[in-house]
């Protein structure tokens, strides 16, 4: 197994005694596809700048490549892509321009990805970028962070002001980044659906802290609605282990649940003496029941 | 060296008038500097016949210098993209980014100082003056007032505050009054220019290095030495004031006195016996700053949405009220423009008349740079810039004239007439387009740009 690209132990940043982020400890690996969920505020661009080196850690430590990411040599610079969340393009340049200057950067560049790319996204190189509407940059600046084909891509809700048919393009070209197992994306976003169509992993922050990590399937597995139905009246002290939400009546009871496993399920139907029926949560379901 | 490079171009050339003006600078540069060199005998005056009549000697002994003036103009997207780079991003995921980029702007400066001594290389290339001493000195001289010149774009363009633009008058002066200083001591060694240079550069570049490293520290130190008292808190003046950013307008009016007390020092050291001519630089210096302290107006536009959404006023009251506001902001700045003359004129024996014609110039420069700041009302068109760069030649020229020992009151007093019919018509044009104020078309940006 080859050593991940991305390492954090009890990374934590704050600022004048306020903590934004703390005790987060991650790792990424050749091929993760790693999504970034948190409702604002919650530490997401705190966390991927850390990663990225932008800031220095108040607390733990990163690594990008074996290196710290605050001392990040300009080879390793040259291996990583960074989608901004407002884009950070020259106005009075053309799109080309901006491209030429930002790839002169690099030791190597493939242009015909980028042509490629500009092309399916309709991306006009010759249309100065003061003219272009803020999908049409948001557009330019991925393709900036593709140019390079970075070995790992960092993108800061990137498709927040794309269309849904550039958002599928987009999403179809991270895929294409990632497939050949060599390469990691980390991306946060808002838009739940696309983290669930494309992510292999899922970051949950809250409350400037990691609430959950891990795979995808697993977390689903793991985060569950349980339906509860006896024939005879439920416990008043129904206690179901790890709830996050009870909902109860008579009878019948519904309930989200962390850490669910079959075994759980067992004991459960054999103490109250009820049927368990387990239903599967979406992605925006978990998101949305872990923060009520 | 491929993204040092492409920086650069990019800096001559990032828009189709940016090539153009490049264009058109490196082809008089060369072309004139060639038929300089080698059409002798040029000048009449140099001895022997010239070929040419005195019209065709005056253009191309003007060419070169046009060029020049062109091809350092060519490169005026350097301090925009610099700081658009800088303070973006990318300047940490690029590898070696912000090496590359200080390199290109260093590599553009010292390219442009180049091109200026080699062009005075040409004018002095018949004559018997040490070659090697003359390139030395224009290179000295052209890299550090390029250097001074850029860091003034910079500074105005990045910063729509009082601050910024004082820091920018600061270094405006510096720039306009070092190579004086140079020029009428040449006698004076150039250790002391690359020491300056040195010092510019070195600082310069020590501050971009260390950025990342100590803004917060920087931050901190700016909060507790300016932001507490100047910037971070807001508790007197009128909303419109707050809104419009006209509350502090002592900040601006003190402010002044540090460049021209600088000046002031460069110019003669406070010595009292000066030259007959020494009113000119003084009367241009203040002038320019005049200028400078209604710039300020040029925010009006932008700023003004959230005025229009909480005041129940027409357009045209809007504009009455945001008129009042500037011209209440800029008189600070202006009745201290007005005391340092009449001191300064005083303590130097400044002819009471070129005192009363400068007075007059002052107010003007105020009232024309506040007008020209309140018609932009939208994206900075070229009839509006060309216009604004003309009246502050005009400004300038006529603070000249009026400075000079033989000039006539009568033609001051015309002069100064003709711009305060300027100034009312560029009232009235302000008024009109406010009266049709279109908030979509004014843009955040547009303020910065027309500050520059």
């Amino acid at each position: 197994m080859s050593a991940p690209y991305i390492v954090a132990n009890a990374l934590g940043k704050s600022f004048n005694g306020t903590p934004v982020l703390a005790d987060v400890s991650i790792a990424v690996e050749p091929g993760d596809i790693v999504g970034v969920l948190g409702k604002n505020g919650a530490g997401k661009t705190t966390l991927l700048e850390l990663l990225l080196g932008f800031t220095p850690a108040t607390a733990g430590s990163a690594h990008l490549f074996g290196y710290e990411s605050y001392r990040l040599p300009g080879a390793a610079k040259a291996r990583v892509g960074f989608v901004p969340q407002q884009d950070e393009l020259i106005n009075q340049l053309s799109a080309a321009d901006q491209i030429g200057v930002i790839a002169s950067f690099y030791p190597s560049w493939d242009d015909a990805l980028v042509l490629r790319l500009s092309r399916e996204w309709e991306v006009d190189l010759r249309q100065r970028i003061k003219g272009m509407s803020v999908g049409q940059r948001q557009k330019l600046s991925i393709l900036l962070a593709l140019g390079h084909r970075p070995d790992v891509l960092i993108l800061d809700e990137p498709v927040a002001s794309l269309d849904p048919v550039a958002r599928r393009q987009f999403l179809e070209q991270i895929i294409e980044v990632a497939a050949d197992g060599r390469r990691s994306v980390v991306f946060s976003s808002h838009i739940v659906s696309d983290v669930e169509r494309l992510a292999n992993r899922i970051w949950i922050l809250k409350e400037q802290r990691m609430y959950w990590q891990g795979d995808f399937d697993a977390l689903k597995e793991s985060i569950v609605r349980v339906h509860v139905r006896a024939t005879h009246a439920l416990p008043a002290s129904l206690a179901i282990p790890n709830v996050l939400r009870l909902q109860r009546n008579g009878t019948t009871a519904t309930a989200v649940v962390r850490d669910w496993s079959a075994d759980l399920q067992d004991r459960l139907a054999r103490q109250l003496g009820a049927e368990v029926e387990v239903e599967p949560l979406t992605l925006e379901d978990i998101f949305l029941e872990l923060h009520r | 060296m491929k993204a040092v490079l492409r920086l650069m171009v990019t800096y001559f050339t990032g828009t189709p008038l940016l090539r153009g003006i490049t264009a058109f600078g490196v082809i008089g540069m060369i072309g004139g500097s060639a038929a300089f060199m080698y059409l002798p005998p040029l000048l009449g005056s140099q001895g022997g016949p010239s070929r040419f009549s005195l019209w065709q000697e005056t253009v191309l002994t003007m060419l070169p210098v046009a060029g020049l003036l062109s091809f350092a103009l060519g490169a005026s997207l350097l301090p925009a993209l610099f700081a658009r780079l800088a303070s973006s991003h990318y300047i940490y995921v690029l590898p070696y980014g912000r090496a590359k980029l200080l390199a290109s702007a260093f590599a553009t400066l010292t390219l442009v100082a180049l091109a200026v001594a080699l062009v005075v290389l040409g004018y002095y290339y018949r004559s018997p003056f040490a070659l090697d001493l003359v390139f030395k000195r224009a290179f000295a001289i052209s890299l550090l007032t390029c250097s001074l010149l850029y860091t003034v774009l910079w500074l105005t363009g990045r910063s729509g505050s009082a601050i910024g633009l004082l820091v920018g008058a600061l270094v405006t002066i510096a720039t306009l009054v070092l190579p004086i200083r140079f020029i009428a001591w040449p006698s004076q060694p150039l250790a002391g220019y690359w020491v300056a240079c040195a010092l510019l550069w070195g600082a310069f570049a020590a501050a971009f290095a260390l950025a990342p490293r100590y803004k917060g520290a920087f931050a901190r130190l700016k909060q507790a030495l300016i932001g507490r008292r100047l910037g971070a808190s807001y508790d007197g003046g009128g909303e419109i004031d707050f809104l419009i950013g006209t509350a502090r307008p002592w900040m601006l009016a003190l402010g002044q006195v540090i460049p021209i007390l600088i000046a002031t020092y460069f110019l003669n050291g406070f010595q009292r016996a000066m030259a007959p001519s020494a009113p000119t630089p003084w009367l241009f210096f203040l002038t320019i700053l005049s200028i400078l302290s209604g710039a300020a107006a040029s925010i009006a536009a932008t700023r003004s949405r959230a005025l229009w959404l909480r005041a129940h006023w027409t357009r045209a009251e809007l504009f009455r009220r945001v008129e009042d506001a500037f011209w209440r902001h800029n008189s600070y700045a202006l009745g201290v423009l007005l005391v340092m003359l009449v001191g300064v004129g005083t303590y130097f024996y400044v002819p009471t008349s070129t005192l009363a014609f400068g007075m007059a110039l002052l107010m003007l420069g105020t009232a024309l740079s506040t007008y020209v700041g309140l018609m932009i009302t939208r994206r900075l068109g070229w009839i509006d810039a060309c216009l604004a760069v003309a009246v502050m030649l005009a400004l300038m020229l006529v603070a000249i004239y009026a400075s000079a020992p033989s000039t006539r009151a009568g033609k001051v007093v015309a002069l100064e007439a003709l711009l305060v019919v300027t100034a009312l018509v560029f009232r009235d044009i302000a008024r009109r387009r406010w009266t049709n104020l279109d908030w979509m078309l004014c843009r955040a940006d547009t303020h910065v740009r027309a500050s520059t």
